[in-house]
This record gives C-alpha cells, structure tokens and sequence, in this order.
C-alpha cells in the first residue's frame, strides 16, 4: 500500500511538472520582467544578474507577489491613518507619521520567500535552488550603495557613509531621529529578513557597528501610537521584512 | 520489483535533469573521499581533476575544491557544500557555514590587487560584515617580511613572506599572513583571520604548489 502510494505520488509529480510548464512564470529581476514558459530553478533566474561580483549578496532577497501581504499592508495603512486622526493638528509628530504612511503607500510588498539567496550555494545545493513555478517572483540582488537606509521616524531616509568606514547606530538615531521616534530603542538589519533590537538611549545604549547597506528603523513612540505601539511597530517590521526594494 | 522501478523511473529522471552537474558532483565526492584526503601528496593533487586547497582551522583540517572563477574571485567548495571565496587571495566570503562572513566592502582598494613587491609599508582600511556580528572596521597595515623556506608536498619552496597587521577598531590586533612563490609571484599560502573565525584559517594553494614544482628541474613529477 505504501508502495502505491509512493508510485502515485511520484506520477502526481510528473503531472503537476507538466502541468505547470504550460504556465508563464514571471520573475521580476532588479526591475527587469523575464517572462519564462515553464518553472525555472532559482540558478537560471541568478545567471541574469549583472555584474554579479558587485552585488551586495548578503540583503538579496525573492519575493512572492502575495494578495494576503498587500492586504497587510492595506490593513497596517488603514490602522497607521487612524492614529494620525487622533494626533493634534499642526504637530510635527503627526507630519512626520503622515509622511511615513506616504512612504508606506509607495512601497511595494510581496511574501519573502525564507532562504538566502546565495549566488554561489544556488549552483550546487538542491535546497538552496528552489524551482520557481506559478506567480509572479521578485528576485532582488542590488549592488551596495553607499549609505544606511534610515526608516520609521526619521528627519532625513539615508545617511552617507564611504566603503571603509562604520557608523555607530546611536549616533544615527542622536542626528536623525524626528520627533515622533522612540528615544530608547531601534531596530537595525543587514538583510531586510532579520531585524535587531538595539538600545539607543543613555541607559541601554548598546555598541552596533553599521556599515553601508544596512538599515536602521526608528520605531514610532507610544505618544504617537497609543498604548499598542510596541504592536503597530512589530507589524511594520514585517511588513518592511517584505518589501521588494 | 515496483520498488525497482520506482527506483530506476526516479532514478533516470534524476540524472537526465542534472546531467553534467551530477558527474561533476560524482567527482567531488570521490575527491573528498579519497583516504589521500587526510594527508594530501603530489600524487593526489596531480590527480585531482580540479584546483584543491587545504583549510587547516584549529586542529582541524579540510580539502576543499575550485568551483569557479568568476569576475577576479576564486570559489572554493567543501564537502558539505560550504563555500570560500576569495579575491586577489584574501578571503571576502563563506557561505554554508553556520557563521559566515558575508561581504568586505571597500575591496577595490585593497593592496592585494597588486604585486606582493610593492607592497610593504602599504596601508588601507576596511569593513568586514558577518552574519553573526554587527559591521568590524579595521585598518592594515603591510610589511615585506624577507624570504621563507616552505616545505610542501614534501618538497621545499622558496618564498616571500608578507605580513599585513590588522588592527579592528577598539580591539587589539592581529597579524595575516601571505607567502608568494619567489620566482612566479604566486600565492601559494595565506594564514588570515576573517571575522567570522575565532580561530585563524591558514589555506595551501596545493594546486598551484604542485603546478610551481612541476616546472622545477628535479621536482618535476
């Protein structure tokens, strides 16, 4: 009986493999579509990147375009702009949220796929080579940029920093950090998929050493937020786990 | 004998679709396989059909194998697929370890890129990102340390040895090391500390060791 089940499974595969190779699958490489006429492993999806020895391997990223997500993101935007009705007109804590929900509205979200994409791994590991079949893929593989990405409540969305040189996550938040921002903690990441809480204030200041490319999210404080900030927070770190930059 | 052709229908269609990465991984199997593994000579290297290293780290010791050489980097595989990659002989990535160094930036300024002889005195500056740690800023130094005798693949190699001081920021320091053929200028044997070891990684060229003592009158094998 197990055996029958086994045989039928693995006709099962065939059939779906078929099946699915009638199917286009898109994949969105660095902004660029390439329209494929059956599944594709995730190898031949990397072989169009270009100038690969420049890219900055450790924030590359494939996405998923999801329904569900962008409904996240509807739901997050929706709960962010009811906040906002209750903050007092005129203050800057209620512009720098209205701009960060601007910001939100523009970015585009799809469900991170939880593997690192690794040029080299992809090419000789199975696990690390996943057939891509039906939907529509993101594969993000940038090269380094010279600057740290500031999110959340920021006065300024980067800061510059040279190839050879690190920057102290506590001096971002002391220079740009609005008003809106929480005065104790942030959160910071390399790869977009993990984010790490780090303590910015004089009390749990905590050393974290940020090279170009990274990111550094401000979180919104309680007097913008209300009693569920720590909540609302959470839910935009994941959203910003799956934005397809 | 369903079983069998269930075996057999998996099987084919296993090797049709990988065709020519399977041999190749055959082949990297059999290489790390070989009992030569544990204590490398000419003739296991001169067999190999690939560009072999090998990583000592601590008390422990592995063969790795030349995967690809692309854009200017080296990319050397282990047997559990872990992946170093170097530039100009530095190590600037791993992958498949559980900590991993994930990116040097500020390499096109790095020394290496040009002959070990006008190096010392040389000074740069750079970061390292690892998977574990936040960013690591360090600034280095080279020196020209003289002449060495390296004895490997049980013949002796005169090389030059090349030290570059590296001292992180608000930590002590450290010293990489890089031992070029005398007459080719090739690297043949580093001794480094990437930041995501606790333990130096000191890597033989053996390849390269036994492609220098073929074209020596006397070693040539």
């Amino acid at each position: 009986m197990r055996l029958l089940k086994a045989v039928s499974s693995f006709f099962i595969i065939s059939l779906s493999a078929f099946n699915s190779a009638a199917v286009d699958i898109n994949v969105d490489i660095n902004g660029k579509l390439y329209v494929f006429n059956e599944p594709i492993k995730l190898a031949d999806a990397l072989s169009h990147i270009e100038h690969p020895e420049l890219v900055y391997w450790p924030d590359a990223g494939l996405f998923l375009a999801s329904e569900q997500t962008v409904q996240q993101k509807h739901a997050l935007m929706t709960r962010l702009i009811n906040q906002l009705a209750l903050l007092p007109a005129q203050s800057s804590e209620k512009a720098q949220l209205a701009d960060f929900i601007a910001w939100l509205s523009g970015i585009r979200v799809a469900r991170r796929i939880d593997l690192p994409v690794e040029f080299e791994r992809a090419r000789h590991v199975r696990k690390s080579n996943p057939l891509l079949q039906e939907g529509l893929f993101y594969l993000r593989a940038s090269y380094v940029q010279p600057q740290v990405l500031l999110l959340g409540a920021v006065t300024k969305y980067q800061a510059d920093i040279s190839a050879d040189s690190i920057v102290q996550a506590h001096e971002l938040h002391h220079n740009f950090a609005a008003d809106a921002a929480d005065n104790s903690w942030a959160y910071w990441s390399v790869s977009g998929a993990e984010w790490h809480k780090v303590g910015i204030a004089y009390w749990n200041k905590q050393q974290v050493e940020l090279a170009a490319g990274a990111m550094l999210y401000f979180p919104f404080s309680s007097s913008v937020l209300g009693g569920d900030s720590e909540e609302i927070n959470q839910q935009i770190l994941m959203l910003l786990r799956n934005w397809v930059r | 004998m369903f079983r069998f052709i269930l075996l057999s229908l998996v099987l084919s269609s296993l090797i049709g679709c990988s065709g020519t990465l399977y041999v190749y991984k055959e082949n990297l199997k059999l290489l790390f396989k070989s009992p030569a593994v544990v204590s490398p000579d000419r003739a296991y290297v001169a067999a190999s059909q690939y560009d072999i290293i090998q990583v000592n780290i601590a008390d422990k010791q592995a063969i790795m194998a030349l995967a690809f050489v692309e854009q200017g980097q080296d990319k050397f595989i282990s047997a559990d697929n872990g992946f170093v990659i170097f530039a100009n002989g530095r190590i600037v990535r791993t992958a498949g370890f559980i900590d991993n160094l994930l990116h040097v930036h500020n390499l096109t300024a790095d020394p290496l890129k040009q002959s070990f002889s006008v190096l010392g005195g040389r000074r740069w500056q750079y970061v390292e990102q690892t998977n574990t740690l936040t960013a690591k800023v360090n600034s280095a130094q080279f020196n020209i340390e003289g002449q060495r005798v390296l004895t490997l693949l049980d013949s002796e190699l005169r090389t030059v040895l090349l030290s570059e001081t590296v001292h992180p920021e608000n930590e002590g320091s450290f010293v990489n090391f890089y031992w070029f053929d005398e007459t080719s200028g090739v690297l043949i044997k580093t001794k480094q500390h990437p930041a995501n070891m606790t333990d130096a990684v000191t890597v033989t060229f053996l390849s390269r060791v036994n492609r220098i003592l073929s074209v020596i009158p006397g070693e040539s094998k």
